[in-house]
C-alpha cells in the first residue's frame, strides 16, 4: 500500500513546485530563441545587406510597399586598379636588312588607380588616376600622371541615365577596357592606337543604357578633336585629353552593342565632329566610326574589328602648306583579327596561344599636293602566350612581324606583366 | 540638352534599382509559401560541400529559403554574399527540388554598375546543375570586360547547388 501511495503523495506534494517551473523552463526557452532569432536575423542582414520579414503576410514575399531596401548602409567607397610593366626589345635590323643595332627598354607603363564613390544609388562616381612609365617628376618629365576619366553618373534607369565629365570616348574595344588580363598581347592593338587613339578621353556629357533586346549604348557629347595636332602618324595627337581643353567645336561619340547569346558581342561605334579649334576658318570635319566582333566560349576567344577614319579635304587644305597636320589622311582605315584558345581545362589558370593580325593606314588618301609615307602602310603578326595563374594577373610574351611598304618595319619581342584588382 | 532631358527623366520608370531579397524570391518562386530555415552545417557536411563545390565555403551557418506550393517543396533559395573585386555582391541563387537552377538574381552589388553582369549573361546559369559544365572553360561562357563578376557568379552558383545536394538531397 505504502509502495502504491508514496509516488502519488510526492506527485501531489510536489505538483505545484512542478507547475511553477514548467512555464518558467518555456518562458526562458522562447526568450531564448526570440534572442536567437533576433541575431541570425541580424547576422543575415550583415552578411547579405537585407533578410526577409520575420511574419510574411499571408505567408507569402510580396511585392509590398514596405519590401526593404537591399542597400541598407553600404560603404560608399569603391577601389580598384591596373597596372602592366613591358619588356621590349626591338630587332637589329629593319624589314630591308638595315642593320640598326638592337633596342632594348624595360618601362613600367602604367600604374593605374580606380576610385569611385556611391553618393546614393543614383548619384555614383567613377575616376581614374594613371601614372605611366614610372610616373612624372622634374628628373623624368617623359612620364605621365594623368586623369584618365572622372565622372559622375546620374542613374535614372536601366534604359536611360546620363553621365557627365571626363569621358572615355566610348569606341573600340580597348579605349574603354584596357586591363592587361582582358585584351590579349603584350602590347594593345596597334589598330586601337593609331586609327582609333586609345586611350582617348575627353569632357562632356552623355546618355548611356540597356535596352531591350540585350542591346546596350552611350551617346555623348564631348570637346573635339584639335586637328592643329594632326600628323601623318594619324589622329592621336589631336585629342585633348580634359586638359584645360579648347572647346571651340564639340562632337558626338556613340556606341551600339548587341549581345544576343552569351559570349557573343556585335556592336559599332562612331565619333563626328568639326576639329577645327581656332574658332574661326574652315570647318575640319572628322567622323571615325567602327565595327566589332566578339565571341569566347569553352576557352575560345576571337576578336575582330575594322575602322575607319575621315578628314574633311576642303578644311585642311587652307591650314598653311608647312603645317604637318596638312599631311593627316583624309582616309584611314584599320582592322584586326585575333583568336587565342585556352589549353587548361576546368581550372581557374589559364595558358592561351594567341595569334593577331593587323592591317592598317593613316595615309589611305591624303591632301593633292602631301606626298603619302608608305610606312604608314602597315602590316602586323602577333604570336604569342598568355599565361595567368589567376584570372586577374597576366604574363604575355609574344613576337610581333611589323612590316611596311617603305620597308622600313622592325620586328620586336615584347614581354608583359599585368594585374586588375 | 539637359533641358530636354530633365522633364524626360522624372516621367521615366525607376528601374535602376535592384530587386529587394523579397522582390527576388517573388521572382524565382511566384506565388509559393516561403519558409526561413537555418542551417548550421556539421564539419563533414562543409567538407562534403567544398568537395563537391570546389569553391570557398566562407562559414557553416547559412539561412536557406525553402519554397512550397500546396505543401510540396517546389525549391530552395539561398542568398550568397560574395567578393568580387574589392566589394561585395549577394545573389539569390534559386535551385528547384531536382538539384537545377531555376533563377539567379543580384540583390546587391557594391561594385562599379560597369561591371555588372547583364541580364542575357545571367540566364546561362538557368537549368544548371551541379557538374563540370559548370565552368567559365565549359558550358558557361565568359564575360568580357568582367572576369572577377563572372568568376564569382559561377562560384557563387556551385557553392549553392553543392549546399542544396547536401542538405536537401543527400540527407534525405
Amino acid at each position: 500500500m505504502k509502495s502504491f501511495l508514496s509516488p502519488l503523495v510526492f506527485a501531489l506534494l510536489a505538483g505545484p513546485g512542478f507547475a511553477q517551473e514548467k512555464p518558467e523552463t518555456e518562458r526562458r526557452i522562447a526568450e531564448l530563441e526570440r534572442r536567437l532569432e533576433a541575431m541570425s536575423r541580424e547576422l543575415e542582414t550583415q552578411k547579405t545587406g537585407s533578410a526577409m520579414p520575420a511574419e510574411p503576410e499571408e505567408g507569402r514575399f510580396g511585392l509590398g510597399p514596405s519590401a526593404s531596401k537591399v542597400y541598407a548602409a553600404p560603404s560608399g567607397l569603391s577601389v580598384g586598379g591596373y597596372g602592366e610593366f613591358l619588356y621590349e626589345g626591338k630587332a637589329a635590323s629593319l624589314q630591308d636588312g638595315t642593320r640598326v643595332g638592337t633596342e632594348k627598354k624595360a618601362d613600367a607603363l602604367r600604374l593605374v588607380v580606380y576610385t569611385g564613390y556611391k553618393f546614393s544609388d543614383r548619384i555614383v562616381f567613377n575616376s581614374e588616376i594613371e601614372f605611366e612609365h614610372g610616373g612624372y617628376s622634374d628628373e623624368h618629365p617623359e612620364g605621365e600622371a594623368v586623369v584618365e576619366f572622372a565622372y559622375l553618373d546620374f542613374l535614372l534607369g536601366k534604359a536611360f541615365n546620363l553621365r557627365a565629365g571626363q569621358m572615355l570616348v566610348p569606341m573600340g574595344f580597348i579605349n574603354e577596357l584596357h586591363e592587361p588580363p582582358a585584351f590579349l598581347g603584350a602590347r594593345r592593338p596597334a589598330v586601337e592606337r593609331a586609327i582609333l587613339p586609345a586611350t582617348w578621353h575627353e569632357n562632356g556629357v552623355g546618355v548611356h543604357g540597356d535596352l531591350p533586346g540585350h542591346l546596350s549604348y552611350r551617346l555623348y557629347l564631348i570637346n573635339g578633336l584639335d586637328a592643329s595636332k594632326f600628323r601623318a602618324s594619324g589622329i592621336r595627337d589631336g585629342r585633348q585629353a580634359g586638359k584645360e581643353v579648347n572647346a571651340q567645336s564639340l562632337a558626338w561619340s556613340g556606341r551600339l552593342d548587341w549581345s544576343p547569346a552569351p559570349g557573343l558581342l556585335l556592336g559599332a561605334s562612331f565619333y563626328t565632329g568639326n576639329s577645327n579649334q581656332s574658332g574661326g576658318g574652315e570647318a575640319i570635319a572628322t567622323t571615325l566610326w567602327d565595327a566589332h566582333a566578339e565571341y569566347r566560349s569553352q576557352g575560345f576567344q576571337a576578336r575582330g574589328l575594322y575602322a575607319v577614319t575621315r578628314n574633311s579635304a576642303a578644311g585642311l587644305q587652307v591650314l598653311d602648306p608647312a603645317d604637318p597636320a596638312r599631311e593627316v589622311g583624309t582616309s584611314q582605315w584599320g582592322g584586326y583579327l585575333e583568336v587565342g584558345y585556352d589549353l587548361v581545362k576546368g581550372d581557374r589558370q589559364s595558358l592561351i596561344p594567341y595569334l593577331r593580325y593587323e592591317r592598317l593606314n593613316t595615309q589611305q588618301a591624303v591632301l593633292a599636293g602631301v606626298a603619302r609615307d608608305p610606312g604608314q602602310d602597315r602590316t602586323l603578326l602577333t604570336a604569342g602566350l598568355a599565361f595567368k595563374p589567376i584570372p586577374q594577373v597576366a604574363v604575355k610574351a609574344d613576337w610581333t612581324r611589323d612590316e611596311n611598304r617603305a620597308r622600313t618595319g622592325r620586328d620586336q619581342f615584347s614581354l608583359a606583366l599585368g594585374y586588375t584588382f | 540638352m539637359l533641358r530636354i532631358l530633365a522633364p524626360l527623366a522624372l516621367t521615366l520608370p525607376l528601374v535602376a534599382s535592384l530587386p529587394t531579397t523579397q522582390e527576388a524570391m517573388a521572382l524565382a518562386f511566384p506565388g509559393a509559401h516561403l519558409t526561413r530555415k537555418e542551417q548550421v552545417l556539421s564539419e563533414a557536411q562543409a567538407a562534403r560541400v567544398r568537395a563537391l563545390a570546389q569553391v570557398e565555403l566562407p562559414g557553416s551557418w547559412l539561412v536557406a529559403y525553402e519554397a512550397r506550393r500546396s505543401g510540396v517543396l517546389v525549391g530552395v533559395g539561398f542568398f550568397d554574399t560574395h567578393r568580387v573585386r574589392t566589394l561585395n555582391e549577394t545573389l539569390l541563387v534559386a535551385i528547384s527540388a531536382e538539384g537545377r537552377i531555376l533563377r539567379v538574381e543580384a540583390v546587391a552589388f557594391r561594385e562599379p554598375a560597369e561591371y555588372m553582369a547583364k541580364e542575357a549573361w545571367v540566364r546561362q546559369f538557368e537549368g544548371r546543375g551541379l557538374d563540370a559544365q559548370l565552368n567559365l572553360k565549359a558550358a558557361i561562357h565568359p564575360l568580357a570586360g568582367a572576369t572577377l563578376t563572372a568568376h564569382a557568379m559561377t562560384d557563387a552558383a556551385r557553392r549553392c547547388l553543392a549546399l542544396h545536394r547536401v542538405l536537401y538531397q543527400e540527407a534525405r
